[in-house]
């Protein structure tokens, strides 16, 4: 988006009697490898126009930049401004700090670069013994920049990176065959690593391939890291400011109040070393800033945008994931804080009971309601018996309810794992922030199986 | 949309050095989303997508790029990108394009871009009124309009250039009712390859009132029981059931892999011998039909399964390459930007002789699913999961109390084994919804008579 684009739509919406005009440009330069599929390549700008006229604010979006363009803005504007309420306040911000922080990799937008790294993926594959016919990785790799700009002054742009792998891994053994997905992401290339989850997933795979049914009944239990992340995501819903007034939530009136056990901290950090969603300003323009949002169990802070903040809860977590959708308050690089236990020290502590490192919640949120928190969900497994990893389990059910589960962390380790990003709804983008997760110890957790 | 001597330059070039098909795909769309809070409205947003997008195929690998740049330049370079991976001694012949006539499976007459927003916010009101008249109860009542009239050209190597006009409309009620320390949820929406033709034929306060009567009856219900449970899904709930326990796993994106569940499975019975599904992808007005897919196969309609028999798949034209079989006009994606692979349009059981009283009898205990909210699928595994919107305890034979949300869960191929009783009602009306999955977010419907499963694993907290 050029300045001349800028210049003419601004100084004809002023003319159209306009008071506020702020254009949001989001431009994408992806390359995504699909070890099965191919390759792609694209480059993509778009831009949105938001206005303000007779107090009534207006939105529209076109994937264009000529006067064309630009007129058609300004005129969808103005029909929209017919029946929009006026509001009291509008909420365009006009500070113009620097840009202090940088989660830019260029390898990103080599294509060669960005080849070879989905080629290890494929080389190390063959290391493993066993069949993995129709195993797959999609490896994408985007480059995105913003430019926010406004007649309060406003006009900030930044350049970001993301990568992130998906892979399909299908393991096959005496004519009996299962899968699993593995995630993973960063900001720059160089952290896509593929040996760890590998290794631990043909592992697990090998074990669900024999696993057992387990007997339904209530278990003390530890997740994986990446399992839990999964549930993680759906939580992160609880901590929007708008969500939160609007009564939907058991986070509702309990702000400064105990909501999870003592070693719980989760924290939204847009300013994540190597985070995947790590920005320097939110939709708005708001400098993006670090949040505790839930210590040693106590809710301390909520995600909020420029008309929600109050008090010292701070704007600067709205998010806009692609141009023809709305902004939306949401969590950017979303985690629990590591504790101090490795795996083993937690399997010891859990003595007996079950070990779950996977839950089926590919896509959206089925199996969970983010308005109660309660979920069930197809999960595999293992036992564990004094400590001791034992047996996989598999066609299984957790349930149980995630405002619940905070309260039941008995211990935290201090690993990470990830979960891919997913979208709360059919219909919503795929990516609403990063999850991530250290392995936690549970009180109980009921699972349905087999005949008690 | 592009001129047929500009896109015989393009494909030209994309195929310059070698490849044995090429594609590009145009697209302009309009659409309008709104959004109501508590009577108010408090988000409008337009706008118009417009990009295209270029693949060429060179045996089983795919090469894509697109771009929002339509311009001659713009198409050429992305063309030029494209070519550049390739590195064959000889460019692909392009044969003169022809543009075809199409038969729009959308009969609509007034199209989103015909009506002004102003009649939509009416809609929304009315959605409003009918959900606030329910009960003092209900909380946080949101309504969401969206409409999208998506124009798309679709031109190949193989000489044809086709052109369709697909509108989209979709009026939903959200919302929370709270009775003290309780909150339940009620959502109810519709969904139509129409513009504002189906908001003047449905009544947009009935959507109100039905996501209200959902969240309030919810209230004080009993929790679903829990443990394998006899299940029957009327006609609005198995669609969702069948999407994702046989639909997923019969899209060839899945099923042309090795491992995955009916990987060569065509010609053998998988199923219990009653069941019978069609794609349907020229149904009239049908949610997720279309006269042309996103590869410029015309859409069709494909018996998958006869009698409990693997027919045939859901094949999108790389997956063809793979299974050595003809597409079968599913290629779609979500919009120029995503790569289209084998996806659904209106998938369904064909009626069968059962009655809803003779699956009835006989059960105990079980449940009788209305509604569902959606789910997810593991295609390779076929692990399903469903949960519920609107459910009945059935107890001695007759459908009782309704109980609280629920999640289904299952294996495709022992739940269509156990699939023993399908209705004898005729399916006029398809569920609608969207399905994410590799290439986007699409349209997808699907519909069911009555069916019994024998046993299901229900997860409640009963």
């Amino acid at each position: 988006m050029n300045q001349e684009f800028v210049d003419y739509i601004l100084d004809k919406a002023h003319k159209e009697g306009f008071t506020n005009c702020q254009l949001y440009y989001i431009e994408d330069r992806d390359i995504n490898i699909h070890t099965h599929n191919g390759l792609v390549m694209s480059k993509g700008g778009a831009v949105s126009f938001e206005a303000v006229k007779d107090d009534k604010l207006c939105n529209a979006y076109i994937e264009g930049f000529d006067k064309k363009d630009a007129d058609y803005l300004i005129k969808v504007c103005l029909e929209n401004a017919e029946f929009m309420p006026p509001k009291n306040e509008i909420y365009f911000y006009g500070g113009n700090e620097d840009i202090d922080f940088e989660s830019y990799d260029p390898f990103c937008e080599v294509i060669e670069t960005v080849i070879e790294k989905s080629q290890e993926f494929t080389e190390l594959l063959k290391n493993y013994g066993g069949e993995f016919a129709g195993s797959s990785l999609n490896l994408k790799s985007q480059a995105r920049t913003i430019r926010i700009v406004n007649d309060k002054g406003l006009d900030k742009t930044a350049t970001t990176s993301r990568i992130h792998g998906l892979a399909n891994l299908v393991y096959a053994e005496n004519g009996r065959s299962n899968n699993c997905h593995f995630y993973v992401d960063g900001s720059h290339l160089e952290q896509i690593n593929f040996q760890v989850p590998l290794d631990e997933n043909i592992n697990f795979l090998s074990s669900y391939v024999k696993g057992a049914k387990p007997k339904s009944g209530t278990y003390r239990s530890l997740f994986r890291g990446e399992t839990y992340s999964y549930l993680l995501m759906v939580t992160a819903l609880f901590f929007s400011k708008d969500y939160v007034d609007s009564g939907k939530t058991r986070f509702t009136n309990k702000f400064g109040k105990k909501v999870a056990s003592d070693c719980v901290t989760i924290v939204d950090n847009p300013r994540l070393e190597g985070g995947f969603f790590s920005v320097p300003f939110d939709a708005q323009g708001v400098p993006t800033k670090e949040r505790i949002l839930i210590e040693n169990g106590v809710l301390k802070n909520l995600c909020c945008d420029l008309e929600y903040n109050e008090g010292y809860l701070e704007a600067g977590s709205m998010t806009r994931s692609r141009i023809n959708l709305s902004s939306f308050i949401s969590v950017t690089n979303l985690y629990m804080e590591e504790g101090d236990f490795s795996r083993e020290e937690l399997l010891k502590k859990l003595d007996t009971g079950l070990f779950i490192t996977e839950v089926s919640d590919y896509f959206h949120r089925h199996g969970s309601d983010p308005v109660t928190g309660d979920f069930s969900m197809p999960a595999r497994g293992f036992f564990v018996e004094n400590g001791q990893v034992k047996g996989g389990i598999v066609d299984f059910s957790i349930e149980g309810n995630l405002y619940d589960i905070l309260e039941k962390v008995e211990a935290v380790g201090n690993n990470k794992g990830y979960s891919m990003p997913s979208c709360l709804y059919p219909g919503m983008p795929m990516r609403i922030g990063g999850h991530a997760s250290p392995d936690i110890l549970i009180s109980d957790i009921r699972i349905q199986g087999g005949q008690e | 949309m592009i001129k047929e001597d500009i896109i015989f330059e393009v494909l030209k070039v994309a195929t310059s050095t070698g490849g044995d098909y090429g594609e590009l795909f145009v697209e302009n769309s309009a659409s309008n989303t709104l959004n109501m809070a508590e009577g108010r409205i408090a988000s409008v947003l337009s706008g118009v997508t417009k990009g295209a997008s270029i693949r060429v195929f060179c045996g089983l690998q795919s090469y894509y790029g697109f771009t929002t740049d339509l311009s001659y330049k713009g198409l050429v370079d992305l063309a030029k990108k494209i070519a550049n991976n390739l590195k064959e001694k000889n460019s692909l012949f392009v044969p003169d394009l022809k543009t075809m006539k199409t038969n729009p499976t959308s009969k609509s007459i007034i199209m989103p871009r015909m009506i002004s927003n102003v009649a939509k916010v009416e809609a929304l009101k009315e959605a409003y009124s009918g959900a606030k008249a329910v009960s003092q109860l209900c909380k946080g009542i949101n309504g969401l309009y969206y409409d999208m009239e998506q124009n798309v050209q679709i031109a190949t190597t193989e000489g044809y250039v086709y052109n369709d006009t697909r509108p989209y409309t979709r009026l939903q009620v959200s919302l929370a009712a709270v009775n003290g320390s309780e909150i339940q949820m009620g959502f109810e929406d519709f969904m139509e390859a129409e513009g504002f033709d189906c908001i003047i034929r449905r009544d947009p306060r009935s959507i109100g009132e039905k996501a209200a009567k959902t969240a309030v009856g919810a209230l004080g219900s009993i929790e679903c029981p829990s443990g394998e449970l006899p299940v029957i899904f009327s006609p609005s709930g198995g669609g969702t059931f069948l999407h994702e326990a046989c639909g997923h796993p019969l899209e060839a994106s899945y099923a042309a892999r090795e491992n995955t569940l009916f990987y060569n499975s065509i010609g053998k019975k998988m199923m219990c011998s009653k069941i019978s599904i069609t794609d349907n992808g020229i149904y009239p007005n049908g949610w997720g039909a279309t006269a042309v897919d996103d590869e410029g196969v015309l859409c069709q309609k494909t018996v998958l399964v006869e009698n409990g028999i693997v027919k045939n798949y859901m094949i999108d034209r790389l997956n063809s390459r793979r299974l050595n079989r003809m597409p079968t006009g599913n290629g779609r994606k979500q919009s120029y930007r995503q790569v289209p692979t084998s996806r659904m349009h209106q998938l369904y059981i064909e009626p069968g002789k059962d009655t809803l009283n003779d699956m009835l009898s006989g059960i105990s205990k079980g449940l009788y699913v209305e509604d569902l909210g959606g789910g997810c699928a593991n295609g390779n595994t076929g692990t399903f999961t469903v949960s519920t919107a609107r459910a009945f305890l059935i107890e001695d034979g007759e459908i009782k109390n309704q109980v609280r949300t629920a999640t289904l869960i299952g294996k495709t191929l022992e739940a269509m084994n156990d699939l023993d009783m399908v209705g004898d009602d005729e399916v006029t009306s398809f569920g609608g919804g969207y399905c994410g999955s590799e290439s986007g977010n699409l349209p997808v419907g699907n519909g069911t008579p009555h069916i019994r499963i024998k046993k299901l694993t229900v997860s409640g907290r009963g």
